[in-house]
């Protein structure tokens, strides 16, 4: 059965996630455009993505283009498989009766 | 770890909701000014043709397109650079290109004599081919569709009007036109 992946259920790392896991296999993300959607510091970012990456669920890829750095973000196929059964938890969550609490 | 009713819906309500605004971004973001660029270098392109032919100065017209359509690859060049998503596909989608451009002065070459009127409807189709390929093989519905309506309009204003300098500015109106109308909209209404 699926469960909640605590280091992906953290608001920042969620979105972060979701962006990843809509790219097509293998395509990846600069990380400006995550920085910009997801409208946090680059430090915010950086140790979020650290995290990330650290758990096997991103890769990240510095390059150089035209003399300027540029990193590059994408879901690993673990991170995509972890993100999938973290979706599958949420959903499982919903799928159940709610708790009368009067 | 517990998580409520409530913030279960919320997190799946902010996953769809990234998730198809990446999927519109990946789709529209810099697709869109690149058709509109296109179209604007055709409405150039046309109005030139026209303008000149009309003037007798219908050896200006190669240079003119040549100045309009190279300003329309480096600008979409720049584009597709500073687009924030990166794919191994791209490299395939600039040798389709390529290949397309490739093939059609072959044909053009095999085809040889035709009249103005004949290259003109063949040249301004070729792309619109182009397009509904990469709409078929990229799951890009809006791009075949485009590739259609555009290729209608050019061959019915080449019935309508052919061998009569007006068929260029048809080329512009319902060519270049429809390209920038659909490239500026698509720019402005992705992030919806």
């Amino acid at each position: 059965m699926a469960e909640i992946d605590s280091l992906i259920h953290q608001p920042v790392r969620l979105q972060i996630m979701a962006i990843l896991v809509a790219l097509p296999a293998l395509d990846k993300v600069d990380f400006t455009y995550l920085r910009d959607t997801l409208e946090v510091t680059d430090g915010n970012l950086g140790a979020h993505l650290l995290k990330l990456e650290e758990a096997g669920y991103i890769a990240v890829e510095k390059v150089f283009v035209a003399r300027k750095p540029h990193t590059y973000i994408a879901a690993t196929t673990k991170g995509r498989a972890a993100f999938e059964d973290h979706v599958v938890a949420l959903e499982a969550i919903l799928s159940k009766p709610l708790k009368n609490h009067a | 770890m517990e998580i409520s009713h409530d913030d279960a819906r919320q997190s799946l309500e902010e996953i769809q909701s990234l998730m198809s605004r990446t999927r519109r971004a990946i789709s529209y973001g810099t697709t869109g000014p690149i058709i509109a660029i296109w179209g604007v270098a055709w409405i150039l392109g046309y109005l030139s043709t026209f303008t000149l032919i009309l003037n007798h100065r219908g050896a200006w017209i190669n240079w003119a397109w040549m100045i309009f359509l190279s300003t329309a690859g480096l600008l979409s060049w720049l584009l597709g650079r500073k687009s924030p998503f990166k794919s191994p596909i791209e490299k395939r989608i600039g040798i389709f290109w390529g290949l397309i451009f490739l093939f059609a002065y072959m044909w053009l070459a095999l085809m040889w004599p035709f009249d103005h009127y004949q290259a003109g409807i063949f040249v301004a189709t070729i792309p619109m081919f182009a397009y509904v390929v990469m709409g078929l093989w990229l799951e890009e519905n809006y791009l075949v569709w485009l590739g259609l309506a555009v290729s209608g309009l050019l061959v019915l204003g080449y019935f309508l009007l052919r061998g009569n300098p007006y068929m260029w500015l048809w080329m512009a109106v319902f060519g270049g036109g429809s390209l920038t109308g659909v490239g500026l909209y698509i720019s402005k209404s992705w992030r919806r």
